[in-house]
């Protein structure tokens, strides 16, 4: 088995490798959104510890954290595989037949939309389809906002080339008005609607969430039962209800997690990085709309790109790093292959 | 030689733990803040007040004094766990990272340090979780 040990770990890394590029996986630790037991400390003494509880969370759960780091290191490797492509190394995946390591072509997801309303009707058509238009828009760097990029950043904005197209709307009426975080709006067991066929579909769920949560959703390579991401009703596509959170980027941020791109800050101190390499380093997340620059970790924020806690109105950008990371999901192998056909 | 090994093995533990409680001692402030796109808690508590923000902008911020009887108790809590190894505490989850849990700093603030720890709002790391149970209590009264 891969990690039984963090030296070990670092070996089957190694050993894995091509010979054309080396993935360094020791920054990594497991992640998954629920009861999940991965420390992230950078003290290298913790990740070790954080590797013993693993062993004992592979044991309860074979198979879930695995994938994840499995995951990972096919994106680190696809992405430096690519940059090596990209410096014209002699002899190096210029022979025909070999696969691009990620995916180029443009990229096309049926989405189903789950709607847990508190009566019939609550959530219109017209609101559903602006979603679907808001997600077409910053997924195919069409955001009105763009234009007012910062220099700095201008050259790293990604048309990620994803376009979203509603495939089915299945609702329930359901007077609840607190569904949590835990999924119960996942699961008809629990009241709520099951996912449809989550390795072609892209299921977002519309409920309402409570405890002030938007949205949330699931990294790849966690459960397909819950596969998705939830958007609370206020929340999702263009509505007066949301405020300043009304305008639907909720979606772009939260289908950002599903195709694996972390928190621009990478969910910790400045050292902590959230494993794209065009993105600057912070220490937190910016709120609100924050004026050009803002300043953490000795460089000028992101604060415009859609990983990070701003309002709907000041985010406006993936970069092409974020993007490249987004696309190793979809080459033959890949966790999300099935919605590329 | 032997009375200076003798001598060491009972100071250094000795040392180590007129530190931690001189810290408790000066303890100034403890404040406990918790965020994500669509919520804001932030509690602060001194010797002399307590202070709640329910908004980024400050609009909904309550003072009130503190009572010894607490300010005391909030000392009784600190001296259950380390002060020193608050900013290496391994949160239990990691809910936050998909947006599924609100971020919840920790900041103890004594005569010259400031510790600090990051978990999720709702699951912070068992060692702290009596004194973050008791901090979450006067947002309650203040409704």
């Amino acid at each position: 088995m891969v990690l039984v040990s963090c030296e070990q770990d670092q070996n089957d890394a190694n050993l894995e490798t091509t010979q054309e590029v080396q993935v360094d996986m020791s920054d990594f630790t497991l992640l998954v959104a629920d009861d999940d037991i991965a420390g992230k400390s950078a003290n290298a003494a913790d990740k070790c510890h954080s590797m013993k509880n693993l062993e004992y969370r592979l044991q309860k759960n074979p198979g879930l954290q695995k994938k994840m780091y499995d995951i990972e290191y096919q994106t680190r490797k696809a992405i430096a595989m690519k940059s090596t492509n990209g410096k014209g190394k002699p002899g190096g995946g210029g022979g025909g037949g070999t696969p691009p390591p990620v995916f180029t072509g443009p990229v096309s997801i049926p989405v189903v939309v789950n709607i847990i309303e508190r009566s019939s009707g609550n959530v219109t058509q017209a609101q559903i389809n602006s979603q679907i238009a808001i997600l077409n828009d910053d997924f195919n760097n069409n955001n009105s906002r763009t234009s007012g990029i910062p220099g700095e950043f201008a050259g790293l904005v990604a048309d990620a080339n994803i376009t979203f197209t509603l495939s089915s709307v299945v609702r329930k009426v359901d007077a609840r008005t607190s569904w949590g975080t835990n999924d119960a709006m996942k699961l008809s067991s629990q009241g709520g609607i099951n996912a449809t066929d989550s390795s072609n579909f892209l299921n977002i769920w519309v409920c309402e969430i409570g405890g002030g949560i938007l949205g949330y959703a699931q990294f790849p390579g966690g459960s397909s039962a819950t596969d998705g991401v939830v958007i609370g009703t206020n929340y999702f596509g263009e509505t007066v209800a949301g405020g300043i959170y009304g305008h639907g980027r909720t979606a772009t941020h939260e289908v950002g997690h599903w195709l694996n791109l972390r928190h621009i800050w990478g969910d910790g101190r400045c050292r902590q990085d959230d494993f794209v390499s065009d993105t600057p380093s912070s220490d937190a997340p910016n709120y609100n709309c924050p004026s050009y620059p803002t300043v953490n970790c000795q460089s000028a924020d992101m604060t415009m790109n859609y990983m990070d806690y701003v309002q709907d109105d000041c985010m406006y950008m993936f970069s092409n790093g974020q993007n490249d990371r987004m696309r190793a999901l979809f080459v033959p192998g890949g966790a999300r292959e099935g919605l590329v056909n | 030689m032997k009375l200076y090994i003798l001598l060491l093995v009972f100071t250094l533990p000795m040392m180590g733990c007129t530190q931690r409680t001189a810290d408790v001692s000066q303890l100034k402030s403890i404040t406990y803040t918790a965020s994500t796109r669509g919520f804001y808690l932030h509690i602060e508590v001194n010797e002399e007040n307590i202070l709640i923000e329910k908004s980024r902008e400050d609009i909904s911020a309550v003072s009130k004094p503190m009572s010894n009887e607490k300010w005391q108790h909030i000392i009784s809590l600190m001296s259950e766990f380390d002060v020193h190894k608050l900013d290496s505490m391994a949160s239990p989850s990691h809910k936050s990272e998909v947006d599924a849990a609100a971020i919840a700093n920790l900041e103890v603030e004594t005569g010259n340090h400031l510790y600090s720890s990051i978990f999720d709002h709702g699951n912070p790391p068992q060692p702290i979780k009596q004194l973050v149970e008791y901090m979450l209590t006067f947002s309650e009264s203040s409704e």
